[in-house]
């Protein structure tokens, strides 16, 4: 008889890589539904392209780069799908297949694969598309075919072009259901809500991130507000609107991209909020959550340092 | 009511970690066909004859004590405790039924007589009794899957309070510290009265680790190089300081993982007469010393030693295979790293050969607990490139100073 030798430890939890995509997966679904209730076949139509041409590209990349694809463990048809949740109803095609490459190829695979991207992959995808076709990524046009049952005026380009006393029209209620129109999942808000509290349920994300981002978007508009209540809006409507909840559970919660030690993580939570509400604030673009967290990602490795490292045992076994 | 929300949050708190075992009911093990001892003295010695009878008890080369009464088989050199060693193997036969005399208490005795006499057991305590160090007794232990001190606890909590007296006379000494895991606490209850410093530890899985309790002890009692023994080993030397007889039995809890058994076995019996229950097959894994940091070892032969005190069957299908997988950096290992190590950059740093980066993450602290390596979602071998980084560095360091 031959027995196998190896060294300890001999036992494991039984978490996987799959495991955790498919949590990711499970706290998306609520957002998809959303989606295929408002938008039908025109939001499947970009949500299967997506995870259809992100499964592919992953293979083709990996056999370009002669490595081993690992299609079934999920973190493909991950991206496919956050990717898909920000984007308009009627993005074309052609635009959906380049963003999701881009997501795959630029965001991820060019790094190294899984575990190694300094950026949330579907970030970068998500602002080259942006930058590139602005008009085909316009969610108020994108929104004009459509009889929603609510008003189809982005609150976010209200709120830039009429400033803030226009946004009163919104109750915040109602942006709360998700009755804005925005990317195809990512204005759920109440449905992003309860997908990302089950990931924190599961310990898939921890809850520093979240909470420090919300804590920095209330903080910053509450501040702007302070300045001129009749430019800038209050603190609830900026959370409750664009891509912030879907930022704050989902993006910037990215394990690779964001930071493992709790300081870092606060820090970081606070920045992309700040950042977030700097951007809608001052700059040309209506949601900044996008380059908000991407800035920050940036400085993942800067404050990957702050993780302070006790002399002694942390495990405090006694009272 | 508020007493038991509280429970049930703990439970919660607790249920994230891995549980060390709970108690089992300890069962005497029958005797095996042979049994292995270890030789430890050889200069000067002259090994018994082969084919010689020993009694019970019967000291065959000084420090080499028979748990049993048999034939001196053969001598071999077979791998105990992962170094080869010299062993003795004795074919025990039936004890007849005789008056055997009942040696006298040696309570009253000198403590040089109880020392040789606990000497025949394998317990050297000279040294710790002079030298006035504090001593920690564990009732809890080390690794998850292995219930002996739990259960041991649980059988002897009536008689605690006066092994403890015994215990203070024979060692002549204050102060002693008693570990007891925390959902245990209450059956210790009346021994806060004994004159022993009770410590409550939780019961979840790095915790009950020798090094950690000695570390946290040592830090808030500021004791000064404590001994450290378990309660099996408490217990016998009580036992053996009353009656004056040796004890060569030891307690080992033998588990697939999934059933536990408590068994009391003769010190030298083979493991293989342990697992004689599971179904071994080529591929199998058989784990000395708990699933977390034992040892695995290829040959059954091997015996139960001292040291030994739980054996893990591991079958084809649910064994961890070593994988290189890529680092998702999801942080679960800095979350559970009893010392704050920040695991994921040394592992990275040492598969990339850094190991200077390393040791500037302070990788020398870690006690290779393996709760990183547990949890991690990528099934990386976080421990074995820690332990890589380690001799790394200790040879680097060793180049500099040459």
């Amino acid at each position: 008889m031959k027995l196998l030798v190896s060294s300890s430890p001999h036992w494991h939890s039984g978490s996987s890589e799959f495991k955790i995509n498919r949590d990711f997966i499970i706290g998306l679904i609520p957002a998809v539904i959303h989606s295929l209730y408002f938008f039908g076949m025109h939001a499947a139509r970009v949500i299967s392209l997506c995870i259809a041409i992100a499964i592919l590209s992953e293979i083709l990349i990996m056999k370009v780069f002669k490595k081993k694809a690992d299609p079934y463990n999920g973190s493909a048809v991950y991206l496919g799908i956050l990717f898909a949740m920000l984007l308009p109803p009627t993005t074309p095609y052609w635009v959906v297949i380049f963003g999701i490459f881009l997501t795959v190829f630029i965001g991820r695979e060019i790094f190294g694969g899984l575990g190694s991207n300094p950026f949330s992959p579907v970030l970068v995808g998500m602002a080259i598309l942006e930058l590139s076709w602005p008009i085909h990524l316009n969610v108020n046009l994108s929104s004009v075919n459509y009889n929603l049952g609510f008003d189809c005026h982005s609150p976010l380009t209200a709120l830039k072009s009429a400033g803030a006393d226009y946004t009163s029209k919104f109750s915040l209620f109602e942006l709360g259901l998700g009755n804005q129109v925005g990317g195809i999942g990512s204005v759920a808000i109440l449905f992003i809500i309860l997908g990302g509290i089950y990931l924190l349920i599961r310990k898939v994300i921890r809850w520093e991130i979240p909470l420090f981002f919300a804590i920095g978007v209330v903080g910053m508009a509450a501040i702007f507000r302070a300045i001129d209540p009749h430019v800038f809006a209050c603190p609830w409507f900026h959370l409750l609107t664009g891509n912030v909840m879907i930022g704050m559970f989902f993006l910037s919660t990215d394990y690779s991209s964001s930071p493992y030690s709790n300081p870092g993580k606060i820090i970081f939570g606070l920045g992309c909020g700040i950042l977030t509400v700097l951007f809608r604030a001052m700059s040309v673009h209506e949601d900044g959550v996008i380059y908000a967290i991407l800035i920050m990602n940036l400085f993942t490795p800067m404050l990957d340092k702050l993780v302070r490292r006790p002399k002694e045992l942390k495990l405090h076994i006694l009272e | 009511m508020n007493s038991a929300i509280r429970k049930s949050n703990r439970m919660k708190k607790e249920k994230k970690f891995l549980q060390i075992a709970k108690e089992k009911q300890i069962n005497n093990f029958p005797l095996p066909e042979y049994i292995f001892l270890k030789v430890t003295e050889q200069k000067g010695f002259k090994m018994p004859p082969i084919g010689s009878r020993v009694s019970k008890f019967e000291e065959i080369i000084p420090g080499v004590v028979s748990p049993v009464m048999g034939e001196i088989k053969e001598i071999l050199n077979i791998p105990v405790d992962e170094i080869d060693t010299n062993v003795i193997k004795i074919a025990p036969v039936q004890e007849e039924e005789t008056d055997a005399e009942v040696p006298d208490s040696l309570i009253d005795e000198s403590t040089d007589n109880i020392l040789s006499q606990l000497k025949k057991s394998g317990y050297f305590l000279e040294e710790e009794i002079s030298s006035g160090c504090d001593i920690i007794i564990s009732a809890a232990d080390a690794d998850p899957l292995c219930s002996v001190s739990q259960q041991i606890l649980r059988d002897n909590q009536s008689s605690l309070k006066e092994k403890f007296q015994l215990f203070k006379k024979l060692v002549n000494r204050d102060n002693i510290y008693f570990v007891v895991a925390q959902h245990q606490f209450e059956q210790v209850w009346q021994l806060q009265t004994s004159g022993v410093a009770l410590v409550k530890i939780p019961s979840y899985y790095p915790s009950a680790l020798p090094e950690v309790i000695i570390d946290s002890l040592k830090r808030k009692y500021s004791l000064k190089s404590p001994l450290y023994i378990s309660i099996e080993d408490f217990l016998n030397i009580c036992t053996i300081a009353e009656t004056g007889v040796p004890i060569l039995d030891k307690v080992v809890s033998v588990t697939d993982f999934k059933g536990t058994r408590n068994l009391r076995v003769k010190i030298g019996t083979p493991v293989k007469f342990l697992l004689e229950e599971s179904e071994l097959k080529n591929g199998s894994k058989v784990i000395v010393g708990g699933p977390m940091r034992g040892y695995t070892v290829y040959d059954t032969d091997t015996p139960v030693t001292w040291n030994i005190s739980c054996i893990c069957v591991q079958y084809k299908d649910n064994i961890v295979r070593a994988v290189n997988n890529q680092c998702l950096n999801c942080g679960k290992c800095n979350e559970f790293c009893p010392v704050a190590l920040s695991v994921n950059m040394i592992t990275r740093y040492s598969e990339f050969s850094n190991f200077e980066k390393c040791g500037e993450l302070d990788v020398d602290n870690c006690i290779e607990c393996g709760i990183c390596a547990y949890y991690c979602p990528a099934g990386r071998s976080l421990v074995q490139l820690i332990r890589l980084a380690k001799s790394e560095l200790k040879e680097s360091v060793g180049e500099k100073e040459l």
